[in-house]
């Protein structure tokens, strides 16, 4: 009879770790299998968007088309400032840290958030606009809004670039962008703004818009910094004017 | 016996749009890396015209027509607004759009980057303005610079590609990577900042010292990209990079690589000649609309329904 009981429990003890160690071992599995589920459904979804805009792209003035699409995970994210659409799936361990990979044109980009945000980053009384994430930070003055135009020089546009990693500091770097070389492009009128406020986002962009008027050239200039990134992309997205 | 630059310029003259790295290696039965430096140095002697879309590089013979195309478009335009006493570049830049979207997308995408709602003042100002606009997308230049040091400018060492001389302005001719940085290898794990070269056509690099260092890129217009790294390492950690970023016109990773906890995946999906309007976020199921803007070609409005 006790013998009997011994058995029992015994075989409940072996029934129940078993089951703990498959589930333990199964788990990870599901989870990763779900994630990939969820980034495919994720790349369908853009592409069937892209397929869209192209269909678009080759169609007369005022064309539409409607199209229905479910996001189960994450967020479907138009952002005209930016020029992107974008989803963010969290919490998915898919790829490693700050890597991105290129499909058609379609980026995708893996790693910890990010934060754009407004602040005094240098304590001078003046608000600057400010992309950082675990590895740097890069800030610019603020100036102006769309708005309102104010003076704009990009040769001390620059407040500060931190690798926060090794603790170093750069401020105040002297900077510019020139047109055809000529020192007039350099400043203007214009603005400088956050594309997307934020905090915990994927990737973020300051958007600089200069009017040289005495060269007769405007243009708009993006700085945009990504999760886990250690480099600033940035690129001319508009130049308008005479040579 | 054609060399094979010569076979690579035939090759170029046969297709009308451009050939990227991968089909170029595949009609000419080289491998890829032999068809880029082959094409680098046809590209530097001006030979064969480099163009960016998206993330695609394409190779074709340098020919001058996107003036034509341009000036043909252009007259259309004019047409449509002589009477007016405004002429608005939008039309001009719509037309080009509309061509970009057709066979020609390729050819166009990188002008394309060029666009513009700007408003001139008077027709009779714009045509000259406008001769001079042609000029300014295809041949304007954009320069960056930086002037700074690395907590102090003891120690700091500012390269080219593996060059020191601050004298000399250098060109593609002269580099295998195109990039200006500054390092200080004295201070714990090597502070590493620059500019590097991530655009369709590099115009020309230089460096100079002084208290602090100056470094200035200069590059096409169409097409132009700069990548402001703000890693550790020394200046070699971009020697291993610059392949990757002329082949897909960025970094897929960081320079060095930090293990952070919290993962996320965000995928984008963006144009190089299309403006995409809109904004807002939404979860689960719902229904997009697309519309393209009935002024602006290049524009494509997205509402939620």
């Amino acid at each position: 009879m006790k013998g009997d009981l011994i058995s029992g429990v015994v075989a409940i003890i072996i029934v129940v770790s078993s089951t703990i160690l498959v589930l333990n071992t199964i788990n990870p599995f599901v989870q990763e299998s779900q994630n990939f589920q969820a980034f495919n459904e994720a790349e369908q979804t853009l592409k069937t968007i892209d397929a869209t805009i192209n269909q678009l792209f080759v169609e007369a003035p005022g064309a539409r088309r409607t199209l229905d699409v479910n996001v189960r995970s994450g967020r479907l994210i138009v952002s005209g400032a930016e020029n992107k659409i974008k989803i963010r799936l969290e919490n998915t361990n898919l790829f490693s840290s700050g890597v991105r990979k290129q499909e058609g044109n379609i980026l995708i980009s893996s790693g910890a958030a990010m934060n754009a945000y407004e602040s005094d980053i240098d304590g001078d009384g003046n608000t600057d606009l400010v992309l950082e994430n675990g590895v740097l930070l890069f800030a610019i003055k603020k100036l102006g809004t769309p708005s309102s135009h104010v003076v704009v020089n990009t040769t001390n546009m620059i407040v500060l670039m931190r690798n926060k990693v090794l603790g170093i500091n750069v401020s105040y770097p002297r900077s510019g962008i020139f047109i055809n070389d000529k020192q007039n492009t350099a400043y203007g009128v214009g603005y400088t703004e956050l594309t997307r406020l934020g905090s915990n986002i994927a990737s973020g962009s300051i958007h600089l818009y200069a009017n040289a008027t005495q060269a007769n050239i405007a243009y708009d200039v993006s700085f945009t910094l990504g999760a886990s990134q250690d480099f600033i992309e940035m690129q001319a997205t508009r130049v308008v004017g005479a040579s | 016996m054609m060399t094979t630059e010569q076979r690579i310029t035939d090759m170029m003259e046969k297709s009308s749009y451009g050939l990227t790295i991968e089909e170029l290696s595949s009609k000419m039965c080289i491998n890829e890396k032999s068809a880029l430096l082959f094409l680098d140095k046809l590209v530097a002697e001006k030979k064969v015209k480099k163009t960016q879309a998206g993330s695609m590089f394409f190779y074709r013979k340098f020919i001058v027509i996107i003036p034509i195309m341009m000036i043909f478009l252009m007259g259309m335009a004019n047409a449509q607004d002589i009477n007016s006493t405004n002429f608005k570049i939008i039309p001009v830049l719509d037309s080009a759009g509309a061509r970009a979207q057709s066979n020609t997308y390729v050819l166009f995408g990188s002008v394309g980057q060029i666009s513009g709602t700007v408003t001139s003042v008077s027709f009779n100002l714009c045509s000259g303005f406008l001769c001079n606009f042609i000029e300014l997308i295809l041949y304007g230049k954009i320069t960056f610079l930086m002037e700074f040091n690395i907590s102090g400018n003891a120690n700091d060492t500012a390269f080219v590609d593996n060059y020191t001389q601050t004298t000399r302005q250098y060109t593609k001719s002269d580099l295998n990577n195109y990039y200006a940085c500054l390092q200080d290898v004295n201070l714990t794990g090597s502070p590493t900042f620059g500019i590097i070269y991530a655009g369709s056509t590099l115009n020309y690099i230089n460096i100079s010292s002084g208290n602090s260092f100056v470094l200035r890129l200069s590059q096409d217009i169409p097409g132009n990209k700069f990548i402001i790294p703000i890693t550790g390492t020394n200046c070699t950690v971009f020697n291993t990079r610059t392949s990757e970023i002329a082949q897909y016109g960025t970094l897929l990773q960081p320079f060095v690589l930090v293990n952070e906890a919290i993962n996320a995946i965000e995928l984008a999906l963006s144009y190089p000649s299309v403006q995409i309007a809109g904004s807002f976020d939404k979860s689960g199921a719902f229904g997009l609309i697309f519309e393209k803007n009935e002024t602006n070609e290049n524009q494509i409005i997205v509402k939620p329904v």
